[in-house]
């Protein structure tokens, strides 16, 4: 479980908090979607989780571990997949046999199952690597480790057409009752069929935070070619129509979560 | 027009395993792949896929034996399809009413409509 | 005994210390070679020069009145003793250069968040950083100063002509004059250190502005306080009656200094953040 609790950080030299008085409870077996403009503090919030940021105020909880003791029993069950990539000039199997000792849940199987949905051979040398292949290769260390908290940070971002629909998969696969993913992100449609779990953030803090059952509870997303006469608290046109969102009634059918649409709704409202 | 289907992913999952019964493709007391591999095929969260294999379990289209699985009813074909047909003739059905009678269209006119369907199909 | 394994475990030190190895093999190897090679290209120059100069050599027989033998063992030991000069500044500068390495794996974001989140404690990752780079960096620096020593040997065809230099340096060098010396070279590597946690980028030339700086402070304040004749003439009799006695203080001022610097190096270790006041990106 992962816990926030008035949680504050303020970044050297700037004028207000980036996250202010921010509480947040994650029990495990979540895969989150951290969605935010640039600059909303998405990565703050993802190290401030893994002990790279301290809080200025507030406390930070993750299994039960303080990530800013930086104990290595809590750096051995999570792992952060950033958004640029530092993999040594190296062979695959040299990187491996390096780093899979410090993670007790490393699995030689995961890994070359993982490789085989990413079309990556395990006899690979790091530095003969395309960027997208790096990525794909550390993506598939990052899951064989199988650490209870998983963080990602635009995993899909340079990966080619194949490869995200192969990352889901992967994903998917190393996802249980133990696990929490969080997954940092602009590509929402990357990834939306994937999350239980949404969380919006912009620069002044956590704007929503709610399980996608929640979501399909509270709200109807539709797309149509007329708005809806009553009821639509966002809308935006679209090819042919209009993408619109209302409260749910609860004798309504739910429907999907539309998830740029909640994004913009969350947006517009200058709250 | 825009024809979407914005209908929740457990709930369209359902009713691609549902199809997929139909058309034989997973056949009667048969085992059909687990809650993990039907959400690593479709590359949706494992607890969505859950939660389709749970409506198809109330409804008694499919049926669990521990430690083996999920297995097609006897009966679900057509269960299926008398399922289908009360939605198709329930809330799917109002609006299509609603219209024909706005524009007046008799129920002699609609059952020639549907006979004259019927014939193009052979 | 919980905490103790939390802090320090030796299977997990030596796997740190294999992965460190594994993955930064190649840079690893060029340092060590261009330690070695800067005072083997140091030695084989000077060995060349002696044999090269045979005309200075029988003029030095005419003036000396020696025999050609004589005069060319003269003008090895002077090229040796350059060598020695030359090997001292080479392992001074290089102990800095290689003490502003200590933090290098934290030179830019993405290499800090490898190194910061890999499993092992912080006090591990620091004793490890240290044994490499101020343990490691004086043996590499000592074992290419001995190579270096050899070529000129075998330059000049065997002999113990160099290892005399070292005894007769060894008797000249009292005890607290070499202990001062090794303490004011580590103090290089140490402030350098020092300076590579707080600056680990470009972190050689941040550090000498810095060190240069103080410096020149220092030196203005000494300038000043020398003009004040009142305190100099004072000063100079107490220091010729205390010489011993200054000379030893200046040691342990030495060494505590050094170890200051590291303590410091570790407080901001312990500290550091994926983003800090003191570094850019």
């Amino acid at each position: 479980m992962i816990s926030l609790k008035n949680v504050s950080y303020r970044y050297v030299g700037s004028k207000s908090d980036s996250i202010a008085d921010f509480s947040m409870e994650l029990s495990s077996g979540k895969i989150v979607g951290l969605l935010g403009a640039n600059g909303a503090g998405k990565s703050t919030l993802l190290y401030l989780i893994s002990g790279l940021l301290k809080a200025k105020s507030g406390d930070v909880d993750v299994n039960g571990y303080n990530p800013w003791d930086r104990s290595p029993e809590f750096l051995s069950q999570i792992f952060l997949v950033p958004e640029e990539i530092d993999l040594p000039a190296i062979s695959l199997d040299a990187y491996v046999k390096a780093y899979s000792p410090f993670y007790p849940n490393f699995s030689e199987e995961s890994l070359k199952e993982a490789l085989f949905h990413f079309n990556l051979s395990s006899e690979i040398h790091l530095g003969a690597l395309s960027m997208g292949q790096r990525k794909k290769a550390f993506l598939a260390f990052a899951l064989a480790c199988h650490t209870p908290v998983l963080l990602m940070d635009e995993p899909t971002n340079g990966l080619d057409i194949p490869g995200k629909s192969e990352f889901r998969k992967a994903v998917v696969k190393t996802m249980n009752d133990e696990r929490t993913i969080i997954i940092s992100t602009h590509q929402v449609r990357d990834l939306d069929q994937l999350l239980d779990h949404v969380t919006i953030m912009d620069n002044k803090g956590i704007k929503l935070d709610d399980s996608i059952a929640n979501l399909q509870e509270k709200f109807v997303f539709g797309l149509a070619p007329v708005l809806p006469e009553n009821g639509v608290i966002w809308s935006e046109p679209v090819m042919g129509g209009y993408a619109f969102m209302k409260m749910r009634t609860p004798d309504q059918p739910e429907t999907e979560v539309n998830l740029e649409a909640l994004f913009n709704y969350i947006y517009s409202n200058k709250q | 027009m825009i024809q979407t289907d914005n209908r929740p992913i457990y709930v369209r999952l359902a009713d691609q395993i549902c199809d997929r019964i139909l058309l034989d493709e997973y056949h009667k007391l048969e085992r059909i792949p687990s809650v993990r591999e039907y959400a690593v095929s479709q590359q949706v969260n494992p607890a969505t896929a859950a939660r389709a294999f749970e409506i198809l379990e109330r409804q008694g289209v499919i049926f669990n034996k521990r430690g083996l699985g999920f297995f097609v009813a006897e009966s679900a074909v057509e269960l299926i399809r008398k399922i289908r047909l009360e939605t198709l003739l329930g809330e799917e059905s109002e609006l299509f009413f609603s219209r024909l009678a706005v524009l007046e269209v008799t129920p002699e006119q609609l059952r020639d409509m549907y006979s004259n369907y019927l014939t193009s199909q052979k | 005994m919980e905490k103790l394994n939390s802090k320090f475990s030796s299977k997990r030190f030596s796997d740190l210390m294999k992965a460190e190895f594994a993955v930064n093999k190649s840079n690893y190897i060029k340092l060590v070679i261009g330690v070695i090679g800067v005072f083997a290209a140091v030695a084989l120059l000077i060995s060349i020069s002696a044999i090269i100069d045979i005309n200075s050599l029988e003029h030095v027989s005419h003036l000396t009145g020696r025999s050609f033998e004589e005069a060319v063992k003269f003008k090895q030991s002077s090229h040796s003793n350059a060598y020695f000069g030359l090997s001292i500044v080479i392992l001074s500068v290089g102990l800095t250069i290689i003490g502003s390495l200590t933090f290098s794996n934290l030179a830019s974001k993405r290499q800090r968040i490898s190194a910061l989140m890999i499993p092992a404690s912080q006090i591990e990752k620091f004793i490890l950083r240290f044994i490499i780079y101020s343990i490691g960096g004086v043996i590499s620096l000592l074992i290419g100063f001995f190579i270096g020593i050899g070529i000129i040997q075998i330059a000049y065809g065997g002999g113990a002509l160099v290892i005399n230099n070292i005894t007769y340096y060894i008797e000249d060098f009292s005890i607290s004059g070499t202990t001062a010396w090794i303490l004011l070279a580590l103090s290089g590597n140490s402030l350098y250190a020092l300076g590579s946690s707080l600056w680990p980028k470009i972190s050689w030339i941040k550090t000498w502005v810095i060190i240069s700086a103080i410096e020149w402070l220092g030196a203005i304040c000494l300038f000043f306080i020398a003009s004040l004749h009142v305190v100099w003439k004072p000063f100079f009799m107490y220091l010729d009656d205390h010489i011993i006695g200054m000379i030893w203080t200046c040691i342990a001022a030495l060494a505590i200094m050094n170890i200051a610097c590291w303590v410091f190096a570790w407080v901001r270790y312990s500290k550091i953040q994926i983003i800090q006041r003191f570094m850019t990106k």
